[in-house]
């Protein structure tokens, strides 16, 4: 357990995983913030259960199609719990599917849990939440031209061609996108 | 030692990931195998996880209804500049990752923002973004055809998500005057951009894309039909620990 404990998420998610122990591993690793994740954004325990547990669900499936473009994998999951809460306050229909296609049970909170996950609401945010907290507050353009840029690693050709954007504006887009993140963040420039 | 935030419910959520993991790893391995076991070319070499609900890549070339026409070359598409897709896009399927297919790709933008047309051992493929990933990274969908089938026919994928389409076309040399005949006989012009066709939303049963091929045939393809997304009837929720409910009910309901 204490060799996997150092692997990075890279090997994590893309190595051979028999027994699942690897896979149990990055969950161990990311679990929490996605919950505190959760939990910032006022979701209830009986959602942010379902969430969490689909956001793994959904990791596990597309494991070998993650990018290590980045030390920690947390942000590409964090993505992935936000767009999970996004699609499940618009009522959208394809919630849950990870856990149905993986068969998985639904896992819920027990009473000591519940009172775990309320001090998760009130206590301090990770960096990460903060950030994506941050994200959501961009105007639209913006925020997808820094996703693709920042969380995606995309070119800037390809931000331009997604956004119908010339490869100018795509830059200015992410500049400005950045810019105003500092900002809503307290930094000073 | 601190004690474990929400420690019954992480346990228990990593012991069911763990179990779904394992099995998971056992499928992949199972389709690998048999993968292998196909000798020969397959028309669809991959589509990318497409990640929704009701997201479907349906893959068919072309289909000839009228006659049989005779292809001038290779299709317009195939002389779009070359735009060679980064190395490390992992999103495309694995037998598109090599640097002579990345190197030789051709973007289908402005006409299908994202989409591109590439080679790949003998043959083209067409590669379409999944504009409703639930990841943060890009995920295609693919079909291929073999390079004589691609001449012939052409390539079309369409990706469908409850009403909501996308169809994308290649057609062959030559093809022209694309319009959508509908079942009830009227017809309505499409936009052609170097035999690139865009055509968006879902249709009825016998509405298609017409061309005129090169030796005056009319070359049909079918459009997709909407799937429904909203849970039916008969559909079922699991509730966990061995408890199927009506989907109507939901799991609080005794």
């Amino acid at each position: 357990v204490a060799r996997l404990e150092n692997e990075s998420d890279a090997d994590l998610l893309g190595a051979p995983d028999p027994d699942g122990t690897r896979f149990a591993a990055f969950y161990r690793r990311h679990a929490i913030a996605i919950l505190a994740f959760l939990a910032r954004r006022d979701v209830d325990t009986t959602t942010a259960g379902d969430l969490t547990a689909e956001t793994f669900a959904t990791a596990l499936l597309h494991r070998r199609r993650y990018e290590p473009r980045h030390a920690s994998a947390r942000p590409w999951l964090l993505t992935i719990a936000a767009n999970k809460l996004v699609d499940r306050e618009r009522g959208r229909a394809r919630e849950l599917k990870a856990l149905r296609r993986l068969s998985l049970e639904r896992t819920t909170f027990t009473d000591t849990d519940v009172q775990d996950y309320e001090s998760l609401r009130t206590g301090p945010a990770t960096d990460e939440a903060l950030v994506l907290d941050a994200l959501e507050q961009l105007p639209e353009k913006q925020r997808a031209a820094v996703r693709l840029r920042v969380v995606d690693g995309r070119s800037y050709a390809d931000i331009a061609s997604d956004l119908r954007l010339s490869q100018t504006s795509a830059r200015q887009n992410v500049h400005r996108g950045l810019v105003r993140l500092r900002t809503l963040m307290g930094g000073t420039r | 030692m601190t004690p474990k935030p929400l420690h019954n419910f992480v346990n228990d959520l990593e012991r069911n990931l763990t179990a779904a993991a394992a099995a998971e790893e056992h499928r992949n391995s199972i389709q690998r195998a048999s993968r292998t076991a196909l000798a020969s070319p397959m028309p669809l070499i991959g589509i990318g996880a497409l990640a929704l609900v009701a997201l479907v890549a349906i893959v068919l070339a072309i289909t000839a209804t009228t006659g049989t026409s005779t292809a001038l070359g290779a299709p317009p598409a195939t002389r779009l500049p070359v735009t060679p897709i980064p190395a490390q896009d992992a999103t495309l399927p694995k037998d598109l990752r090599n640097a002579e297919s990345l190197s030789h790709a051709r973007s289908l933008a402005p006409t299908a923002p994202g989409a591109y047309v590439l080679p790949a051992d003998g043959q083209w493929c067409l590669a379409v973004p999944d504009p409703k990933t639930e990841l943060p990274t890009r995920e295609y969908g693919v079909t291929c055809a073999p390079d004589a089938a691609f001449r012939r026919d052409g390539l079309k994928l369409s990706l469908v998500s409850g009403t909501d389409a996308a169809t994308i076309v290649i057609t062959p040399d030559g093809d022209t005057d694309p319009r959508i005949a509908l079942a009830n006989g009227t017809t309505k012009t499409v936009p052609a951009t170097d035999g690139v066709i865009v055509v968006r939303g879902t249709y009825k049963p016998n509405d298609v894309l017409e061309t005129t091929a090169a030796d005056g045939t009319t070359r049909r393809t079918s459009l997709p039909e909407a799937i429904p997304t909203e849970p039916g009837p008969g559909d079922l929720r699991d509730c966990g620990h061995g408890r199927i409910v009506p989907l109507a009910d939901g799991c609080d309901k005794r």
